[in-house]
Order: C-alpha cells, then structure tokens, then sequence
C-alpha cells in the first residue's frame, strides 16, 4: 500500500536541555564565570563575483586566509575557495571525481597543506568515499571507506600522516532498531579502518535517541542524530583533531593521530537553550558559536585546546537583531583576533562581516 | 535416487536459497532502500531573515524504503528537500517505488516548479514561507 509520507521541511534546531554528568576537565564554565564582551562590526564586504544563496555547512578557512564555502551538496556546485579580497582562487567539485558517481558531497576538511578531505555519497551504491583534492582544486583521488556496515559518515579530518579520522552513524546491528550508533575510527589512506575509537559520552547520545530525547532526534527526521550529523571536526596545530558533538555543554574530544582521546572536555555557553553550531581553531585557541534557535541569541566562547575559558563574546543586536548571523565562517587570531562570517548581500551576492573585540 | 526424495531435496535447496536471495537483496539495496542524511545550513540575507536549517536528503543505504520531497524557503532561497523515512523492506513486497533525485537550490522568486499537490506554510521569516509535499514520490 503506497503511504502516504507527509515531510516537514524546516525541523527546528532543538538543542540543549539537558546536562552532561561532567566529572572531568574544567569547563569554559558560563558568562557567569567573567565579564563578557562584545563584538565590534569593524568591516563589511560584498563579493559582487560571487553569488551566495545560503551557505552548506561546514564554512572553513586555512591559515593563509582562505575561505572555503558550499552553497549546495549537489555534486556540481563544489566548494569554493576564495581569499580575503574574495577573488576566487579554486574549485573543489565533487563530480571532478571521473572514477566515480557522487550524488551529494558533504562535509569537507582541508589540511595544513591546502589539500580538502570530503565525504561523498555515490548515486547507485552504498559505498561511503572520502574525495581528495589538491589545493589548486583539481581531483586527487577517493578513498572507500572499508567498513563492514552500512552507515552515514556526518564529518572527516586527516592528519599529517595521511590517516584521517571520520565520525558518523552506523546502522544498528539489530535491523530491527531504528536508532543508529555513533561511530568513529581512523582509516588509512588506502581506507582500511585502523582503529575504532570509543568516545566516552556516546552511549549517552545512543540512549537519548533511543528515548527519542528531542534534544539529539529531530522531531519530524525521527532517524536523525543531531549530536552527531551536527558536530564539528578539525585538525589542530598540536596534531590532534579536535571532534565536537552538537550537545549542551558542547562536548570536545582531542584525537591523536595514534586514535587515542588525548583530551576530552566540555564547553558550556551558560544556558542550556545555546547550542553549538559551529566551531573553528586557530593556533591554540577555538571559537565556538552557540546559538539559542528560537530568540538566535548567539554568544561566542573562546577557549584553549584544553577547554580553560579564554572569553566570551556575545553578539551586538541593534535593533532585536543580532549583526553577525549564523554562518561563521573563520577565526583568526594573528595578528589581531578577528571573526568571519558570511551573508547573502543584496541580488544574491556573497558579503563577509569581519567583526573584533571591543 | 527415489522421485520422492529428489522432490524433497529440490524442496529443500529451495527453502534455503530463497531466504539468502532475499538477504542478499536487503545488503545490496541499490535501488530500493534509503537512508537519510541530514546536513545543516545557514541562510542570513543581510535584512534581519537569519536561520539555521537542518535539511534532509536521501542517498542509498538501507534504513529507508521511502523517499518523499519537500520544498521551501530558506530567507529567500529556494531549498529541495527529502526524506527517507521506515524500515528497509528487502524483499521489496509492499514498498512504494521510489526515485532518487539530487538536492537542487535555486534562485528564488517563483514557484512554477513546486508540484501541484503542495501545502504552503509560513517559516519563521515573515516574508517568506515553506512548503510542504503531502505525497510520496
């Protein structure tokens, strides 16, 4: 019997209720913790070669100053890598891949060497690949992801070495559970998997989705995980990645390049209605915006790659609205600290905010 | 051998074969089964319209055995979207037929491509709204 499938298109990003048991690092604890500041709009730039209807996350930058932004998971659209005057420098486009038949690519990293990692899902096979691209955008080579199991990878870094770590969902062993396990491994460069990690707080994520917590599953996406296909990945410059789940307190693991979780901690925005979407590193610091999605009261908390509380920052409303908006893009802190974000300009045109602490 | 006992046997093989074409069938779901893959988006318009959308496409995989569509607005921009939803059914008896097509964006500003059987909602920017496709594809 055909049934009949209604679909909500916008699920809303329902976050951070609830509370970890934290009993380890110290946390970025809240702006109760110290005097936050606030961020100054010191540039705004609009890119009339570029159009930009609604960026893909993730939004990336490399430490030349380069932004790297998606307008679409399509297979043809690609992601644009662009300087800081936002003259276009290259392409990645997933359909370059001529050995093989990408439907959508997602999430992507890109390397102390310019080189971009990117999960891809092909059109008529369950094979997960990561593509690989040289810095001048044009096609390496894919990787398979060599697993015994069907599963959704939601976000990849590489390290020097060439291994690369993935996180994702994988399938329940049992067919008849819907609820999908947090995965996570390294794989080689040939995609044999090295080692399976065991992150310490996904047994928590798996029960508050196999409860249907609306916290971690969508209301209307009942086999979604948003701690997971929300979380963030990159590399750091002490040879760690950096993995972030979408949860409240955001939780952070540091990944050696041997697979050991070198460092695990917890960052809290202070209120649980502030989620964290985004995530970027610099040297040895990270930014994290939290956003509450309902009022998009947004703050930014900076910490060091151990989770100590650095600062904060919330976002200047002028008017009930904030001025920075959601897609932040980079962080940089030489020579000044600075923040990135990205809007769509008037006629559809790409426009970067460059914001500093005042 | 007996006529008897060569009918058992054949009855037998069949038994067995059946049942491991239709595993078979469920690990190589190419075609027939979906999963969902959810990745995040952010629109910000430059005059106060500012989301964070989570969207939902379809790849093959086998924890969907149906793929709908949706459509709607992201502060202005046209978005695509789908969704895997129920178990995978291998043997395929019963599962609706499903077709797979590529998330697009377009500009926005007109509507001549959204389906006939539509439901328009509003989505948290005033100016704009969503859309809902009430039907399986």
């Amino acid at each position: 019997m055909k049934r009949i499938v209604c679909v909500a298109l916008i699920f809303p990003m329902v976050m951070g209720a609830f509370r970890l048991s934290n009993g380890q690092t110290e946390v970025a604890r809240s702006r109760k913790d110290g005097v936050s500041q606030k961020l100054a709009l010191t540039d705004t730039v609009v890119v009339k070669s570029e159009l930009a209807e609604g960026f893909v996350d993730p939004l990336k930058c490399d430490g030349s100053g380069n932004f790297y932004l998606m307008t679409s998971v399509d297979a043809n659209s690609g992601i644009r890598k662009l300087n800081a005057k936002g003259d276009r420098l290259a392409v990645f486009v997933a359909n370059s891949a001529s050995d093989v038949d990408v439907l959508v690519a997602t999430f992507f990293s890109v390397t102390p060497d310019g080189d971009v990692y990117q999960l891809a899902f092909l059109r008529k096979s369950k094979d997960r690949v990561v593509l690989v691209f040289n810095k001048d955008g044009t096609y390496k080579t894919h990787i398979k992801l060599d697993t015994d199991f069907t599963w959704i990878p939601s976000e990849v870094a590489a390290f020097p070495s060439g291994d690369f770590l993935v996180t994702g969902l994988r399938n329940n062993p049992d067919r008849d559970v819907n609820v999908k396990l947090p995965f996570t491994a390294i794989f080689s460069s040939s995609g044999n998997m090295k080692k399976q990690i065991s992150l310490q707080d996904d047994k928590l994520i798996e029960d508050l989705a196999s409860s249907g917590d609306s916290h971690v599953v969508p209301p209307t996406h009942p086999l979604g995980n948003v701690a997971v296909e929300g979380g963030q990945m990159e590399a750091g410059e002490d040879g760690n990645i950096y993995l972030m789940r979408r949860m409240s307190p955001a939780i952070f693991y540091a990944i050696s390049p041997g697979g050991e979780v070198v460092k695990r901690f917890f960052v809290d925005a202070g209120s649980a209605d502030l989620s964290p979407i985004a995530m970027h590193l610099s040297g040895t610091r990270i930014a994290i915006l939290f956003r509450n999605p309902q009022t998009r009261e947004q703050i930014i908390k900076v910490v060091d790659l151990s989770g100590k509380k650095v600062a904060t920052y919330d976002d200047q409303h002028i008017n009930g609205k904030g001025m920075l908006g959601s897609a932040f893009a980079c962080y940089a802190t030489n020579p000044a600290e600075r923040f990135f974000f990205l809007f769509t300009a008037d006629d559809g045109y790409l426009g970067f905010r460059i914001a500093e602490p005042r | 051998m007996p006529k008897n006992s060569l009918c058992f046997l054949l009855a037998l093989l069949a038994g067995i074969a059946i049942p491991l074409a239709n595993r078979a069938k469920a690990d190589d779901c190419e075609g027939h089964c979906y999963a969902a893959l959810t990745y995040y988006m952010h629109c910000e318009n430059g005059k106060g319209c500012d989301e964070e959308l989570g969207i939902t496409t379809c790849i093959p995989g086998c924890d969907g055995a149906s793929c709908s569509i949706s459509y709607g607005l992201c502060c202005g921009t046209k978005i695509q979207e789908q969704n895997a939803s129920e178990q995978c059914n291998p043997t395929g008896g019963g599962g609706p037929s499903v077709k797979l097509h590529s998330p697009a964006l377009h500009s926005a500003s007109n509507l001549t491509d959204y389906p006939q059987r539509a439901i328009f909602v509003p989505d948290r920017c005033g100016h704009s709204y969503g859309v809902i496709d009430v039907g399986t594809l």
